[in-house]
């Protein structure tokens, strides 16, 4: 075993964590891909479905060539000339419309009395128009303008919008001339840049503020109502979001922010009745998504999709009878007197409002047109805008599956005869499932254009009740179907990527275990077992995996396979929890095995714990240990286990082991109880949300306790070792100071309230970020410096002088061990602080509790650790750092990513800085224990050091071992775990694509996996950066040392 | 039937001894005592309560008592009626169900009061399908306990038919849990429903295999009695 084999593990393991991630990249982009779309804009598949669709009536074929004008072609008019979107940012349907045939809530409709009269008198129809998932603002936006359902990474771009290149409804207005202009979130500025002739953009960045952002449209709308110069007016208001996120659904501010919204549809709609140009104005007042109770979006749920489409026809000049109010009345007025329920898709507003304002359908659009809003047109109007849009639907599906022979042939056969028929059933013995869908959509499509030419051909200008239905009700039979498919997105994937992404992948998880095998095998290597099998490899003698082992190694499985199943991926939370506790159990039963009095190797353990607890003082004993092993010599003070440990000792030791387990399972029950996280149960009550709701003073002492609690349980143990050493006491002193800066934060947080946007509590977050950082980095540079060596000549003045080989074994082991040691301990207290100031305050309890647990569970590895095999214990890290991460309230959907905390200490808005904020509030628990296993490196043999110490440092592997074991594993472990999990994930995936919850569970799952992967391999760079640099660093020490003395 | 009951009555609790009444028990003596065992189980969870309209689902208290007495019946053939250490025993049953509790709690049973009469006799029924037994068989001997429960090493048929199905039971409890937070909407996935579903299957199951294991072993006990 020549030298560098440390250099040869990390090195391969390092190609193997690159290669883990670069499969992730390549199966992310393969599986997530851009949808095919349709480039340029929506005049080239007109003049296409004209051309097939007039191939048979010459009428307009001649004009086909002239037309640049799409009205023309179309031959519909439009209805409208003017257009106001009034974007209401995250109102639900249910408050304007109410669920399932039921009024809305009466503070909901006490709080919007206009709207509710429009709605009654049949002036307005409103639509629960549901949202496609990712439910954020952004994609929403361009689902609204664009009709396409975007691509599934389109969430990860939430935060940096780019503009919409794609077909849309803004950019066709626009080339059609229209004058626009744009009040509200900024978000349709970078959507659309250069389109807006008068903009005042507003950001949705401070999202404590409820008034403002609203007060900033509101106050441009006089001046813009009695403007005549625009076409199109955008106004985006984002308070009532704010609201949600500050105090849910029910929060006491929002029947107050109803009423104001209900005031601007009051003054809009007023001033359009009542103003006197001629132009027919539409106003729709929608809104992008709606919201859970906590207020939270983002994800699949009813409530966050149930976005609202109410179109508000009062301003309709064209029919000054209304006779379209009964029609509508009827559709408003439920028999009981509720509501009744007019569903549709949020994209369906697309072909809707092209049609209605005369501009071609967006080419991308799978919506379709609501056919409600359209009863008053003449039928041959009606029925040609279905056929556009069906059109234009079937032209799209025919871009989503190039190969499907009945679209072909179906295209071929329009072009050539109008026998196509019989290619349908000629296409039907080929493809599978894909096919066969395409086909039912081929004769639905074909039997609706056959009626449609029929009816045109039969009686074009007479007017038949029971012959228009048919027609109509055939088109919208091709129409529903096709876009739900189209919506759903089957789209064919990259395989090369997703091949080559998984194979990566794989190989790399393949390589890692590979590595962790060799490391073992190396370690029990014949020349340290033969001296001392229990010292290096504390695995029971007997060879044989022991229980809590074999039931680690099976709850990977588990976990991993569990994610097959969509509700365990939704409520992960109880799988970690449930296996942890388990696993807790499972020590426990380990420790009932000892025994005080049978003198078999199960006493020996507890002659190991004696040194322990002195080790656990820190670098202290490194001193005392070496000279208590000179003075002791090498043998003489090997007392056998019976000897050494009395009954009261030994049930002591026994209760002190049993201890931190119970303490654990306490701990995380009691975190298990803070959130209730998951999908299915959020309704039951939760610590978090007794503690939202009860009394203030009890959440804020909560707060500054855990704040206490961790500074000085920080500072203690930093300070603690060495007292009075400088360094230390400047840390405690800074970490004294991130202290008071963050109750200072806190109070300012609640007492400040939420109207103004404050410089002050800015700054002070940027402080403490820069005192944390500045701690955490000089603790980083300057320990491996300072930490105290063993002095070279209290070991050479006792009787055996020491050898040069073994005393550089001491130094190294014990100054690297006690350097991670301590700037562990500076880390963890600095990550706690952080979270601290950026989680939401009923999180303070929650991180406080980890941070105990972090400290308990190193404490009951470092006490047992001669029973656990190594990489058992870092297991046991992590799965306590993944049930954390649910414990925080985070779950599987994307709606729970706390957007709020994600901009504290930002005064402007920032992609890179916000995403990392929400990052790092969002992994908080993962990386903590992560950092933890710099607490928990692989300790000091001790007390065996006295028994076989001479031959076993003399061996000149010994070194390297060491290094190999204690710095390497806590690196290639997690990845390795990691590894396991995502390939199986990946594959589950793969699988579960035409699951019905592909989008809404898997997917997001798939996200947080990617994230995950991130988080740990940044943990893992932290761990191997510290550990080369402090070993380094000690070498060098040692070195010089070993110079001076010579 | 009363036979074997009257074999076990003398069951000492040294080790050696074991092995002698296992011997002496036979592999009939054990059969009998899980068939025995296995029909208290079923009977108790299901065809008595079914008998009074009652069942886990919907009346999952009194169920659950019934199981709980014909389980303590069924220990109680473990020994004799008139075995001197019935307070201890009664000492052992109700730490049992504290532990068992406090397990349950643990791995996220609720908390709200509610739930609390269904998770206390769940965990009788826990304790007395796992200690139970094992207090009238092992008396107070520590390390007959460790040896049964920690190390999962029985000697001889008895302790064998106390050791298995015992774990059956935990494991089964275990394994009984993983349903629940599937979004089925049963009412079987209530809490403590499937669980003690599991445990009861994971007692027949720990009872099969210990009668299958008695015959497999009792060629490897003799040699070592020798």
């Amino acid at each position: 075993m020549a030298g560098g084999v440390c250099e040869r593990v990390a090195a391969i393991s390092l190609i193997a964590v690159l290669l883990q991630l670069a499969g992730l990249t390549l199966f992310v982009l393969g599986f997530f891909p851009v949808k095919p779309a349709l480039m340029g804009i929506g005049y080239v598949y007109m003049y296409v479905c004209l051309w097939f669709s007039f191939s048979f009536s010459d009428n307009y074929l001649s004009s086909l060539f002239l037309c640049g004008f799409f009205q023309e072609v179309s031959g519909i008019t439009p209805q409208y000339d003017r257009l106001i979107i009034m974007v209401v940012d995250g109102l639900p349907a249910e408050f304007v419309l109410g669920r399932g045939g039921q009024l809305p809530p009466t503070e909901m409709l006490m709080a919007m009395p206009y709207t509710q009269k429009l709605l009654t008198s049949g002036r307005a129809l409103g639509f629960h128009a549901k949202a496609a998932p990712p439910t954020v603002t952004m994609p929403r936006l361009k689902a609204m303008t664009s009709g396409a359902i975007a691509g599934f990474l389109d969430v990860a771009f939430n935060f940096n919008t780019q503009a919409l290149l794609g077909d849309n409804l803004i950019s066709q207005l626009a080339r059609a001339g229209w004058q626009m202009v744009m009040l509200g979130d900024e978000t349709w500025l970078r959507l659309f840049p250069n389109t807006f002739m008068r903009h005042d953009g507003v950001s949705s960045f401070f999202v404590k503020d409820t008034v403002q952002v609203d007060h900033n449209v509101s106050r441009h709308l006089d001046a813009e109502l009695a403007a005549t110069d625009w076409d199109l007016l955008v106004l985006h208001y984002l308070g009532l979001d704010h609201v949600g996120h500050l105090g849910g659904r029910n929060s006491p501010l929002m029947p107050r922010k109803l009423k104001e919204m209900d005031a601007v549809v009051q003054k809009i709609h007023q001033s359009l009745t009542a103003s006197t140009a001629s132009r027919n104005t539409l106003l729709l007042v929608g809104s992008d998504h709606g919201m859970t109770d906590g207020g939270n979006h983002g994800g699949a749920s009813y409530q966050e999709t149930d976005s609202l489409a109410l179109f508000i026809l009062g301003t309709d000049k064209l029919n000054p009878s209304c006779d379209l109010h009964p029609q509508i009345l009827s559709h408003n007025q439920h028999p009981n007197m509720g509501l009744s329920i007019l569903t549709s898709y949020q994209v369906d507003m697309v072909p809707t409002l092209a049609l209605q304002l005369g501009v071609p359908i967006p080419k991308n659009s799978v919506g379709v047109m609501l056919a409600p809003l359209f009863v008053t047109l003449p039928y041959n109007e009606q029925l040609r805008m279905l056929e556009l849009n069906a059109w234009q639907l079937f032209r799209l599906l025919q871009v989503r599956s190039p190969r499907s022979l009945c679209i072909t042939s179906l295209c071929s056969a329009k072009l050539g005869s109008s026998a196509h028929n019989h290619h349908f059933k000629s296409a039907q013995y080929w493809g599978g499932e894909n096919e066969k869908g395409d086909q039912e959509l081929c004769a639905l499509f074909g039997r609706a254009i056959e009626l449609h030419e029929s009816w045109r051909h039969n009686n074009f200008s007479e007017v038949r009740q029971s012959e228009f239905e048919s027609v109509h009700q055939a088109y919208l039979a091709f129409l529903k179907p096709a876009s739900e498919r189209l919506a759903r997105g089957t789209t064919e994937k990259n395989t090369v990527f997703l091949i080559s992404g998984f194979a990566l992948m794989l190989f790399s998880t393949i390589v890692l275990i590979w590595t962790l095998f060799f490391i073992n095998n190396f370690m029990s290597s014949s020349s340290v077992q033969e001296l001392q099998p229990d010292t290096l490899h504390p695995r029971r003698t007997g060879g044989s995996a022991s229980v809590e082992e074999i039931f680690a190694l099976g709850g990977i499985f588990i976990h991993a396979f569990s994610l097959a199943s969509s509700s365990l991926v939704e409520e992960e939370q109880y799988t970690w929890h449930f296996l942890l506790s388990s696993l807790s159990l499972a020590f426990i039963r380990q420790t009932l095995q000892s025994n005080p009095s049978s003198c078999d190797s199960k006493g020996q353990d507890f002659e190991m714990l004696q040194p322990d607890l002195l080790l656990f003082q820190g670098e202290k004993d490194v001193n005392g240990l070496l000279k208590e092993t000179e003075g002791d010599g090498l043998n003489s003070d090997f007392r056998t286990p019976t000897e050494s440990l009395t009954h009261t000792e030994f049930y002591w030791t026994f209760t002190l082991e049993i201890f931190p387990l119970l303490l654990i399972l306490t701990t995380g029950r009691l975190l298990r109880a803070w959130h209730r996280s998951g999908v299915n149960w959020t309704y039951l009550p939760d610590i978090a949300k007794w503690l939202d709701e009860g009394n203030p003073a009890i959440s804020s002492t909560l707060t500054y306790v855990s704040l206490c609690f961790v500074s000085i349980v920080g500072s203690g143990l930093v300070l603690f070792p060495l007292p009075k050493q400088l360094l230390r006491q400047a840390i405690v002193v800074c970490l004294g100071v991130a202290t008071i800066l963050i109750s200072l934060f806190k109070k300012l947080a609640i007492s400040g309230g939420s109207v103004n946007v404050d410089n002050l509590p800015t700054l002070i977050a940027r402080v403490v970020f820069g005192v944390l950082s500045f701690t955490s980095v000089s603790a980083f540079v300057c320990f491996p410096w300072v930490v105290p060596l063993p002095p070279r000549s209290a070991t050479t003045q006792s009787g055996c002088p020491m050898r040069e080989q073994r005393w550089d074994a001491v130094v190294l082991e014990a100054g690297v061990q006690s350097a991670l040691d301590s700037i562990g301990k500076v880390l963890i207290s600095c990550w706690c602080l952080l979270q601290l100031l950026l989680q939401q305050s009923v999180n303070a309890g929650p991180v406080a509790l980890l941070f105990l647990q972090l400290l308990i569970v190193v404490h009951y590895l470092r006490q047992t650790r001669l029973r656990h095999s190594y990489w058992l214990s870092v297991l046991m890290l992590q799965w306590m750092g993944a049930s954390g991460h649910f414990a925080l309230g985070n779950s599987n959907t994307l709606a729970t990513v706390d957007v709020a905390g994600a901009y504290i200490g930002l005064s402007s808005h920032s992609t890179v800085l916000s995403g990392l904020l929400a990052f790092i509030i969002t992994y908080a628990s993962p990386f903590l224990f992560s950092l933890g296993m710099l607490l928990w490196t692989y300790p000091l043999r001790t007390k065996k050091i006295k028994t076989v110490v001479g031959d076993y440092w003399r061996r000149p592997n010994f070194q390297q071992k060491w290094q190999l074991e204690a710095l390497t594993v806590p690196c290639i472990l997690p990845m390795a775990l990691n590894g396991v999990s995502l390939v199986v994930f990946t594959a589950i995936l793969v699988a579960m694509q035409n699951h019905l919850f592909v989008w809404s569970v898997f997917s997001p799952k798939y996200l947080y996996f990617c994230a995950a992967t991130v988080c740990t391999s940044l943990g893992v760079l932290i761990f191997a950066m510290t550990g080369s640099y402090v070993r380094w660093v000690i070498s060098q020490r040692a070195h010089w040392l070993s110079m001076c003395t010579k | 039937m009363a036979n074997e009951k009257k074999k076990l009555k003398h069951i000492p609790k040294s080790r050696v001894q074991i092995l002698d009444v296992s011997t002496e028990l036979g592999r009939a003596g054990i059969v009998a005592t899980q068939v025995l065992c296995g029909a208290a189980v079923v009977a108790g969870l299901k065809t008595v309560p079914a008998l009074w309209n009652l069942h886990l689902i919907t009346q999952p208290v009194q169920t659950l008592q019934i199981a709980l007495v014909f389980c303590l019946f069924v220990s109680s053939s473990f020994s004799c009626p008139c075995s001197r250490n019935s307070s201890a025993r009664r000492l052992v049953m109700s730490a049992g169900t504290v532990v068992a509790a406090l397990v349950a709690l643990a791995f996220g049973a609720p908390t709200s009061f509610e739930f609390a009469a269904r998770t206390w006799h769940w965990a009788c029924l826990m304790s007395s399908l796992t200690v139970l037994p094992a207090a009238i068989v092992l008396g107070a001997s520590w390390t007959d306990w460790q040896r049964v429960f920690a190390f999962t090493k029985p000697h001889g048929g008895v302790e064998l038919a106390i050791c298995i199905p015992a774990h059956g039971a935990a494991l089964g409890a275990w394994v009984g849990a993983w349903p629940m937070p599937l979004d089925w909407e049963r009412p079987w996935q209530e809490w403590p429903v499937c669980c003690t579903y599991g445990a009861g299957g994971g007692y027949l199951l720990g009872l099969v295999v210990t009668v299958v294991l008695c015959f497999v072993n009792v060629r490897n006990v003799r040699p070592k009695q020798d």
